[in-house]
């Protein structure tokens, strides 16, 4: 039963399900997947990925082909990075993470124009055993491709004393403007349905699922059409889910599928589930099948841009020369996003990298609002998917109250932005939420 | 009327029996009261700020811990009160044992806020979230960001901001070097230092390698040695780790030569300092 707005509500009823609904956008739906032009230098991080930084192994005027490894992995949370053009290193320069604002090491490659690619062998997953594939998914240098770069080959070896029994392919793209899954699904089903089978394979579920937004029909259809025909192992079935935001998020996504809660500072894997990004899926199949490192993928470059597009772009290339390919942004255009409007993370220049994460480039129009005194009127929890109180946080934060905010389970926030977007006092939660996190953190190595 | 007498009867033996029950826990219980007579007398002779520096709810708090064991002193010393050499020569009378005045500490920014903005930030107006997003609004990534998350939790308010500049700076009369600033800076820009340095480096910028797009300011550390090699007798002390000049903070000694080689004149004098008489 749906309730209007404004129509009466009783304090306790129970929600059915939380989160927002933001306009989708979803410009470059129906625009296939174009090749980005090759671009003539790559600036790429060392450290893209969650965990150690890799290290690097290449010098200045090495010369170097596409594929070919330029830093190693630093630890065992950590994958190596490859480089995305064939040509010489022009220098290693050091550059500020937009995410965790550290300062890293990064290598510039000048492109020679050739492409020319390091040999790649293929291989036939069923041949191989469990250790050859997870050392070859750790050796193509692939992270979680939703947005969390979480390295995959950590999450494909879950602790023994938590067994796996299903696996769920996250295709939702809850975010408005960002396409690039949905093309992926459309264009390359095969190779993600594929890359799906190996996984199970090496974590040994028979289980898949494989999540899509009723806002992207096609796509369902697509891979429902794709099931059958490919006789994979295992029982994979595709789940039409109602379009939400932020069903993408792996905790609210497998509460919605399997009606499993992950516990409190828990991951997916105490509740017996992995999930995966469609991405990354595509990029096990090519690590494995053609023996491709990961150098490239799709990025979504819309918003105010000319023509907004789905594009397979190499890490490394600056988002400048994406949105020129895209016509460029439109004169009012002064602000750019990594992600989409919702969780994204504002870049400050325009010629920022693609990393391994960037699933979309969103050029806009900043539009900032006045922040205001809270109301205490509660949309904040009625939007909160964690079931968290997120107007209690920004006046603990002002009051430099960390060790309260604990209580209040801070840590469990996803920092997916719904209670921002419906805040009516334009109080941004998620920013005092991320103060909060930080400040948590230290108390927690204080003690 | 019967009932009355029974109500008034009653409640006047219930407020003897309470009468005399605080009289025999005053008279049976002394222990507890010379504690807090004992926790008064030393709360005199503390600040009286309750700034929690020391890292007790309050002055009152802290004297309480005291009573209990003098060793608080040296666990969470009240840097207020070790500055006031009268007050703890006569606490020291007062507990019969030998208290020495800590030496007067000061907190100083190492910033000199010349850096260009990169992009104007317009978030939550405190340092620590300006910092989450790359590293701060300036091209230096370390400078002093200027929201005053230190004015804040400054007891004696010696902070102020400079608009202009958008750095904080610190009042050296006013400061009694507590720590609290230093602890809350979340850019690490500020430092406690004794009163009488003669000079600090005021720049923060410690990569060796200019940051494509996060240049130093033109009142940039450009990490040159000149200081370092000028300083015959060990005034400037050269950080391997950081590769930026440094000062004793035992010695003291005042480095003109140093100030007078720094190309980009960001060693300053602290002409407040006794020891360039």
């Amino acid at each position: 039963m749906t309730k209007l707005k404004g129509e009466h509500m009783s304090l306790f009823d129970k929600k059915k399900s939380q989160g927002v609904h933001p306009p989708g956008n979803k410009m470059a739906s129906g625009k296939a997947i174009e090749p980005a032009p090759l671009p003539t230098q790559v600036v790429l991080p060392l450290s893209q990925h969650i965990g150690a930084p890799a290290k690097a192994l290449v010098k200045k005027n090495d010369e170097v082909l596409v594929g070919q490894v330029i830093a190693e992995a630093g630890g065992f949370v950590s994958v190596p990075i490859h480089s995305t053009v064939s040509g010489k290193v022009k220098k290693i320069i050091q550059v500020i993470s937009a995410v965790t604002s550290r300062v890293g090491d990064a290598v510039v490659i000048e492109s020679d124009g050739k492409d020319e690619w390091v040999e790649c062998t293929g291989a036939d997953p069923n041949t191989l055993s469990k250790e050859d594939i997870l050392a070859k998914v750790k050796d193509a240098g692939l992270v979680g491709m939703g947005g969390a770069t979480f390295p995959t080959h950590v999450k494909l070896q879950p602790p023994k004393d938590k067994p796996i029994d299903s696996i769920i392919v996250n295709g939702c793209e809850c975010e408005p403007y960002i396409t690039s899954d949905q093309r992926l699904m459309l264009e390359h089903g095969e190779e993600i349905l594929r890359g799906l089978s190996i996984m199970m394979k090496v974590i040994g579920c028979q289980r898949g699922y494989i999540a899509i937004e009723d806002n992207k029909p096609d796509a369902i259809q697509a891979m429902q059409a794709l099931i059958p025909k490919l006789e994979l192992p295992g029982n994979i079935t595709v789940e039409s889910l109602k379009t939400q935001y932020p069903l993408g998020a792996e905790k609210t996504l497998l509460k919605r599928i399997l009606g499993r809660e992950v516990p409190i500072g828990g991951l997916p894997m105490d509740v017996g589930v992995v999930v995966q990004n469609v991405s990354t899926l595509k990029a096990i199949h090519d690590a494995i099948y053609l023996g491709r490192p990961l150098v490239q993928r799709v990025v979504t470059v819309s918003g105010i841009v000319k023509e907004p597009k789905n594009l397979m772009a190499r890490f490394g290339t600056s988002a400048s020369d994406l949105i020129e390919f895209c016509g460029g942004a439109l004169p009012d255009a002064d602000e750019m996003i990594f992600g989409g409007p919702m969780m994204g993370i504002a870049q400050t220049s325009f010629d920022t990298p693609i990393q391994k994460g960037t699933n979309s480039v969103l050029v806009k129009k900043n539009t900032k609002k006045k922040e205001t005194n809270c109301i205490r009127c509660g949309t904040c929890i009625n939007a909160c998917p964690m079931d968290l109180l997120p107007l209690m946080y920004p006046a603990y934060v002002k009051n430099k109250d960390y060790a309260v905010l604990n209580e209040y389970y801070i840590l469990n926030c996803v920092e997916c932005g719904s209670c921002t977007y419906d805040c009516p006092a334009n109080i941004p939660l998620v920013q005092y939420i991320k103060i909060g996190k930080a400040e948590v953190a230290k108390l927690g190595v204080d003690k | 009327m019967d009932g009355q007498i029974v109500i008034i009867t009653f409640l006047t033996i219930v407020g003897l029996g309470c009468g005399v029950a605080i009289y025999l826990a005053n008279k049976f219980l002394p222990e507890e009261n010379e504690m807090l007579k004992k926790t008064e007398e030393i709360a005199q002779f503390l600040p009286g700020m309750n700034c929690g520096a020391c890292g007790k709810p309050g002055c009152f708090a802290y004297a309480g811990e005291v009573a209990k064991t003098t060793t608080t002193f040296s666990t969470h010393p009240c840097q207020t009160f070790l500055n006031d050499e009268e007050a703890v020569k006569s606490m020291g009378d007062m507990l019969g044992m030998e208290l020495s005045g800590g030496e007067k500490k000061i907190a100083i920014v190492h910033c000199a806020g010349d850096s260009d903005v990169l992009y104007e930030y317009e978030g939550v107006d405190t340092c620590k979230a300006a910092r989450q997003l790359s590293g701060g609004y300036k091209q230096c990534s370390f400078a002093c960001l200027g929201f005053g998350d230190c004015m804040d939790v400054c007891p004696v308010d010696a902070i102020h901001k400079d608009e202009q500049k958008r750095i904080v700076t610190i009042d050296p009369e006013a400061c009694i070097g507590c720590g609290l600033c230093a602890k809350e800076c979340p850019q690490v820009v500020i430092e406690i230092v004794p009163a009488d340095m003669p000079q600090y480096l005021a720049c923060n910028y410690t990569p060796r390698r200019d940051i494509p797009g996060r240049e130093k300011c033109d009142l940039g550390c450009i990490h040159c040695r000149k200081c370092f090699k000028v300083s015959e007798n060990g005034e400037v002390i050269w950080d391997k780790e950081t590769f930026m000049p440094k000062f004793d903070h035992e010695l003291l000694l005042p480095a003109p030569a140093a100030i007078e080689a720094c190309p980009k004149d960001v060693i300053l004098k602290r002409s407040s300092s006794k020891k360039w008489k």
